[in-house]
């Protein structure tokens, strides 16, 4: 009998989220206990700022630029590699429950095999995963949940707050109590919103493997990616009047500006709402407009998500536990990127390379069987420093299953010591979008404290744009110093490294752009 | 974005797209099949089946949707079909054009021109035309030529 590996992940959820990394509003005493029991990185990144590059990152543990998923809206294929796959064969149970998203959600045709399982009551297997119950932010669509919620519940799916407006964008409409976009009171029970929906489903699971199964768990929360639409009777857990504005979100529109005016000409194009590069933001909602109390009605709203994410981990847990599994289950807990939740005046995500989007959780409580002193282990840090990808996510199963991990991986194990040896002390992001007439490619490297972007030329940027942040001196990178003479140096030698590491796209190359996400 | 700009007044809000498919085989051949407007199905793998029905099509979608298509031009002398959906629940506007261009060689360039509202639908729709424009090469490749 080996490890049981379970992976906890959230969408679009900030570094600050939980209490172990800062977050002072959100109680998350499960994921905190899980992270003092074991190892937290204080410099996650992921490979891409969108949803499905991402989460093909996780799943096949390589780069964007490699799994060819370049923007939401491109399918990973089926047959692509699949760190499920790598455990099934290692004769894991396999399982995924709730956001899968290697596959669009826009499927006019109902080509793609994830919108179709629940349609033909199908469980799987898919990608490697034995068993596939899928959900997504809400009650459309042919997902799992969608189709149960509507089925059981039809009164409580018409409360969600309609993610896509009459033309099929983002949805811009203000809700709540400010006209905070993509904010709505929901009626529905908390039993049937989607974070206690997916823990159940993963419990069930669960209960029907052997007690000496191996098992991988992917239990793959929605939120607290918008629309912000906790179930309405949680909203007593916290009061946006009572909230601080975020430490990011800069209260003096003049200041603002001078910040936005001195990053690629992009940045204030969106906030002014002149231009949105990505379908990832609705395009009729001009950020220039938010007011500080929408802020904190969206923060409020995350908060409260995150609070019933926690618990929800925390459910899982207690049935590990009661299936006697804990001194053996490895537990990873992270998210597929970051949001702006109010930083510079804005929201939702985008071609904007900063710890708003970048800086994630990653927590790894390593199974307590395996790191007890005299067992030959090395005991881990309660933190790492260095900087960690997504795309060690999947490497670190293999290390965890005793696999080596085949040669199409490109990450590293995660550390368990600030005195790793011989491992790359940087990473890597990779953005590229080309919709409607707007194009743009971003490249990202973190290393030695700094965290450098390069432009490539496009429709709004002639490649000689970048940023240039010291994370130590900078930690909400306000001021960039790109064209800082005396960092000619630093930046001439990261952007050497970044060279290196990422070929430049090669658009005939690409998989297909198959829909908007 | 074509929603932005259009609320800018810089263009219509509509989404267009071209996919096209050069294909080892003489023109008129592959326009016998685009031609066939009513058996869209066996190269279009994103429908189920299709029937003509007076001046419209029909096409069932793997997932079940029934599409009404108003059939608009089936020219033989350029080698131009063209059709247009009729307005759905999802679909305001549409209108498709499928050209077969002799490139002389006895192989021919296929184009698939899309435009509608709304405009990020034609994303979705591009995807399912790639595939089956795909499929038709392979399809009129693996048969025999013509002797």
């Amino acid at each position: 009998m080996g490890r049981k590996i379970l992976l906890f992940t959230t969408d679009q959820q900030r570094y600050d989220a939980w209490g172990v990394n800062g977050g002072a509003v959100a109680r998350t005493p499960h994921v905190d206990a899980l992270a003092a029991a074991g190892t937290t990185y204080r410099r996650c990144h992921p490979q891409s700022v969108v949803c499905m590059p991402s989460r093909s990152t996780i799943i096949t543990g390589q780069h964007v630029s490699t799994h060819g998923v370049w923007m939401n809206g491109v399918a990973l294929p089926a047959e692509a590699p699949s760190i499920a796959r790598v455990l099934h064969d290692a004769g894991y149970r396999t399982a995924i429950f709730g956001k899968a998203h290697f596959e669009p959600f826009f499927d006019l045709f109902g080509r793609f095999r994830e919108n179709a399982l629940a349609r033909e009551a199908s469980t799987g297997p898919h990608r490697g995963f034995d068993h596939l119950e899928l959900a997504t932010h809400g009650p459309t669509g042919s997902l799992h949940y969608a189709m149960w919620l509507r089925a059981n519940h039809p009164e409580m799916a018409a409360g969600f707050y309609p993610v896509l407006d009459d033309h099929f964008q983002v949805n811009a409409a203000g809700g709540g109590d400010t006209g905070a976009p993509q904010v709505k009171s929901n009626p529905i029970a908390r039993e049937a919103y989607h974070t206690d929906w997916v823990a159940d489903r993963a419990m069930a699971w669960l209960d029907t493997l052997d007690a000496d199964a191996d098992w991988f768990c992917w239990v793959s929360f929605p939120d607290p990616h918008h629309p912000w639409n906790p179930p309405a009777s949680e909203r007593h857990r916290v009061d946006w009047r009572d909230l601080d504005l975020p430490a990011g979100y800069i209260a003096d529109p003049a200041t603002r500006e001078r910040v936005l005016d001195a990053k690629p000409r992009h940045w204030r194009q969106w906030y002014d709402g002149t231009l949105v590069a990505n379908f990832e933001a609705p395009p009729r909602w001009v950020p220039a407009t938010m007011t500080a109390d929408q802020v904190r009605e969206v923060n409020a709203n995350v908060h409260i998500e995150n609070e019933l994410l926690d618990e929800a981990i925390g459910r899982v847990m207690g049935r590990v536990r009661a299936r006697g599994w804990d001194q053996d289950t490895d537990v990873l807990i992270s998210t597929d990127h970051g949001e702006f939740q109010g930083d510079y005046g804005l929201l939702f995500k985008g071609p904007y390379h900063v710890d708003s989007l970048l800086r994630i959780p990653m927590i790894w409580r390593a199974a307590p069987s395996s790191t007890g002193i005299g067992a030959g282990q090395v005991v881990p840090d309660r933190t790492i420093d260095a900087p960690v990808g997504l795309v060690d996510l999947a490497p670190t199963m293999c290390a965890i299953a005793g696999i080596t991990p085949p040669d199409w991986m490109e990450g590293q194990p995660l550390p368990t010591t600030n005195a790793a040896p011989g491992r790359e002390s940087r990473v890597l992001t990779e953005w590229d979008s080309s919709l409607f007439g707007v194009t743009m490619a971003l490249r990202t490297i973190c290393r030695d404290g700094w965290l450098a972007t390069t432009y490539l030329p496009g429709t709004v940027h002639d490649g000689s744009e970048g940023e240039l942040y010291s994370l130590a001196d900078d930690p909400h990178q306000l001021v960039n110093r790109w064209n800082d003479p005396g960092l000619a140096g630093v930046q001439a030698d990261l952007c050497a490294d970044l060279r290196a590491a990422i070929a430049p796209p090669d658009r005939h190359a690409r998989r297909p752009l198959v829909a908007p996400v | 974005m074509g929603d932005l700009l259009a609320t800018l007044g810089l263009v219509a809000p509509f989404g267009s797209l071209r996919n096209d498919v050069r294909i080892h085989r003489p023109a008129d051949v592959v326009w016998a099949v685009i031609a066939d407007v009513g058996r869209v199905a066996d190269w279009f793998p994103s429908f189920q089946s299709s029937r003509l029905s007076g001046t419209q099509r029909i096409v069932v979608t793997r997932n079940g949707v029934s599409l009404v298509e108003n059939v608009l031009r089936v020219d033989h002398e350029q080698r131009r079909f063209q059709y247009s959906v009729v307005p759905n629940g999802a679909i305001r506007e549409h209108r498709a054009t499928v050209d077969v261009i002799d490139l002389g060689d006895e192989t021919c360039l296929v184009t698939y021109s899309t435009d509608m509202v709304p405009a990020v639908l034609v994303l979705a729709l591009g995807g399912g035309i790639a595939e089956a424009l795909e499929t038709l090469r392979e399809q009129l490749e693996a048969a025999p030529p013509a002797t």
